[in-house]
C-alpha cells in the first residue's frame, strides 16, 4: 500500500485569524499575491418557513485550504512537463528545473492550489513542508494554528482518528480528483446541505 | 483576459489558419492541378504552400510567448501518455515538420505523384489531429465553460473557414498570369468552384456565429446554476459577440457581391474587395475566439 499524506482540518473551530496562511507564507518566502494556504470565508443561507413564520437559516464558516496532494490529481495527469509528479509518500511536489510556466496546472485544479510566481516564471505549490517532514517536524500551518484546527499524517491512520468527510460546499465534488483531506465540517452545516454558500472574501484568496 | 489570453488567441487562431489553409491547399491540388489539368495554378499553390509553412511558423514562435520560462519548453513533449497539451505540441511540430517535407519533395520533384499525393494526406491528417488536439486541451473537467462539444466545433469551424479565405487570398494575390492565360474551359470551372466555395463559407461564417451563441447560452446556464461571481450574464462581454456579428455579416455581404460581380468581370480586379473580405471575417473570428477566452471560468474553490 503507497503512502499518503494528508491534511485534516476542522471547520467547526476554525475562527479564520489566518494564522496558518500567514506561518505558510513566512516559511516558504512567499512573494505578494501567492498563497499556498489560503483562508475561505463562507457564509450563505435563507429564509426558511416554520410554521407561519418565515425564519432566517444562516451559516457562515471558514475553509483552510491547501494543496489536497490528491489521489488523482489532474494537475499531475495534465503537465505537459512532468514538473508536477507524485512522490513516493503520495504528495504532489513540483520539480521547478522542469516547469515551463504554461499555467496548464492553473487551470486543471479545482482548489486553486498550483500559483503563478511572475518573478521566476513558473507554478509553486504547497510542498507539504517536505523538508520539516524528513526533520521529523509538523507542516508549519499546522504548528503555527492557534485553534489546533489543523493536523496532518497517513491519510489511513487520519481517517481512524478523525470522523469527517470530504464533500463540503463550496468545494468540488471529492470524486474529480479523490483530495487527500479530512474536513470535520461547521455545525450549523449538518443537515443544510440545500443551503447556497458562497465564499466572500474571493479578493483575499 | 489577460496578454496570456490575447497570446493564446493569435496562437490558435494561425494554427488553425495553416492547417484549413493545407488542407484546401490539397483539395486544390487534388481538384484543379490532377482533375482538371490546370498547370496555371501551380505557382500560386507553390506560393501558398510556402505562405503556409510561414504561418506554422509564426505560431510556433508565439507560443513561446506564453509560457512563463520559455528554457524548459524542451520538456513538453515528456507527458505525452496523459496531457493533451503534450500532445497538442507533438502535433504542431509534426504538422510542421511534414509541411516542410511535403514542401522540399514538391519543389525538386524527388518523389513520384502518388506519394507526394499521399505525403499530403498524411499531413492533413495530422492537422486534423492538432486541432483535436487543442480541443481536447480546454475541454477540462474543471471549467465546465469549455467543457462541451461546441469547443471542438467551434475549433473545427474556424479551421476550415480561415483555411479557405487564406487560401483564397494567397491564390488571387497571384492570379493575373492566370486570368490572362486561363482557357474558357478551366475558366469555368474555377467559376462553378468559387460559387461552391462561397457557399461553404456562408454557412461556416453562420456556423462560428450560431456556435458563439450556444457557447454563451451555456455559460449563462452555469452562471445560473453555480452563481459565478464578478459577472452577470454577459454584461461584460456581449459587445464582443456584437462587434463580431456585424463583421462577420458584412464579410459575408461584400463577399457574395465580390463573388457575384466577379463571375462577369473576372477574379483580379475585385482582389481588394476579397482582401477586405478576409480582413474583416478574420477579425470577425479573432474576436470569436475572445469571447471563447472570456467565458473562462474555473469551477470549484
Amino acid at each position: 500500500m503507497k503512502k499518503q499524506y494528508a491534511f485534516y482540518f476542522d471547520s467547526n473551530n476554525c475562527s479564520g485569524c489566518k494564522t496558518c496562511q500567514v506561518a505558510c507564507k513566512d516559511k516558504n518566502n512567499l512573494p505578494v499575491g501567492v498563497l499556498w494556504r489560503r483562508i475561505y470565508e463562507v457564509n450563505g443561507g435563507d429564509w426558511i418557513r416554520s410554521e407561519n413564520t418565515l425564519v432566517p437559516q444562516l451559516v457562515a464558516y471558514n475553509i483552510s485550504m491547501s494543496c489536497n496532494h490528491c489521489e488523482d490529481p489532474i494537475c499531475v495527469k495534465n503537465c505537459p512537463t512532468t514538473a508536477l509528479y507524485k512522490n513516493k509518500d503520495g504528495l504532489v511536489l513540483i520539480d521547478e528545473n522542469k516547469c515551463a510556466g504554461c499555467r496548464y496546472c492553473e487551470w486543471s485544479c479545482p482548489y486553486g492550489s498550483p500559483q503563478y510566481d511572475e518573478e521566476k516564471g513558473i507554478m509553486t505549490k504547497c510542498d507539504f513542508c517536505y523538508d520539516y517532514l524528513k526533520d521529523g517536524k509538523s507542516p508549519a500551518c499546522v504548528d503555527a494554528c492557534p485553534m489546533r484546527v489543523l493536523d496532518f499524517g497517513e491519510f489511513k491512520e487520519l481517517q481512524k482518528k478523525y470522523s469527517g468527510i470530504r464533500d463540503i460546499n463550496p468545494l468540488p465534488s471529492s470524486q474529480v480528483t479523490n483530495p487527500a483531506i479530512i474536513i470535520k465540517p461547521h455545525r450549523n452545516v449538518t443537515g443544510m446541505k440545500d443551503i447556497k454558500v458562497k465564499v466572500v472574501n474571493k479578493e483575499e484568496v | 483576459m489577460d496578454f496570456a489570453d490575447l497570446i493564446l488567441v493569435a496562437f490558435t487562431i494561425l494554427a488553425q489558419m495553416s492547417v484549413g489553409a493545407f488542407i484546401i491547399y490539397n483539395t486544390m491540388q487534388t481538384v484543379f492541378v490532377k482533375k482538371y489539368g490546370m498547370e496555371l495554378l501551380k505557382i500560386s499553390l507553390d506560393k501558398l504552400l510556402f505562405s503556409i509553412i510561414i504561418l506554422i511558423a509564426i505560431s510556433i514562435v508565439i507560443s513561446f510567448f506564453h509560457l512563463g520560462n520559455p528554457f524548459n519548453a524542451i520538456y513538453v513533449l515528456n507527458n505525452l501518455s496523459t496531457s493533451w497539451l503534450s500532445r497538442e505540441i507533438l502535433f504542431l511540430l509534426l504538422f510542421f515538420c511534414s509541411v516542410g517535407i511535403f514542401s522540399l519533395l514538391n519543389r525538386n520533384n524527388l518523389v513520384n505523384r502518388l506519394v507526394l499525393s499521399f505525403i499530403a494526406w498524411i499531413t492533413a491528417v495530422i492537422g486534423i489531429l492538432l486541432i483535436f488536439s487543442m480541443s481536447r486541451v480546454y475541454m477540462l473537467l474543471t471549467i465546465p465553460t469549455w467543457e462541451t462539444l461546441l469547443t471542438p466545433l467551434s475549433f473545427f469551424v474556424t479551421t476550415i473557414l480561415l483555411g479557405f479565405l487564406f487560401s483564397f487570398g494567397i491564390v488571387l494575390s497571384f492570379k493575373q498570369e492566370i486570368e490572362d492565360n486561363i482557357s474558357t474551359y478551366h475558366g469555368t470551372i474555377f467559376k462553378k468552384y468559387s460559387k461552391y466555395s462561397a457557399v461553404i463559407i456562408s454557412m461556416l461564417v453562420i456556423s462560428g456565429v450560431v456556435l458563439n451563441f450556444m457557447q454563451s447560452y451555456k455559460f449563462i446556464l452555469l452562471q445560473k446554476y453555480l452563481e459565478f461571481e464578478n459577472v452577470s450574464f454577459l454584461g461584460g462581454i456581449s459587445w464582443i459577440l456584437q462587434i463580431r456579428i456585424v463583421l462577420a455579416f458584412s464579410g459575408l455581404g461584400l463577399m457574395i457581391y465580390t463573388i457575384n460581380k466577379s463571375m462577369t468581370k473576372g477574379f483580379y480586379s475585385s482582389k481588394g474587395k476579397m482582401y477586405m473580405v478576409f480582413i474583416l471575417i478574420f477579425l470577425s473570428e479573432v474576436l470569436g475566439r475572445i469571447f471563447f477566452y472570456s467565458i473562462y471560468h474555473r469551477g470549484g474553490i
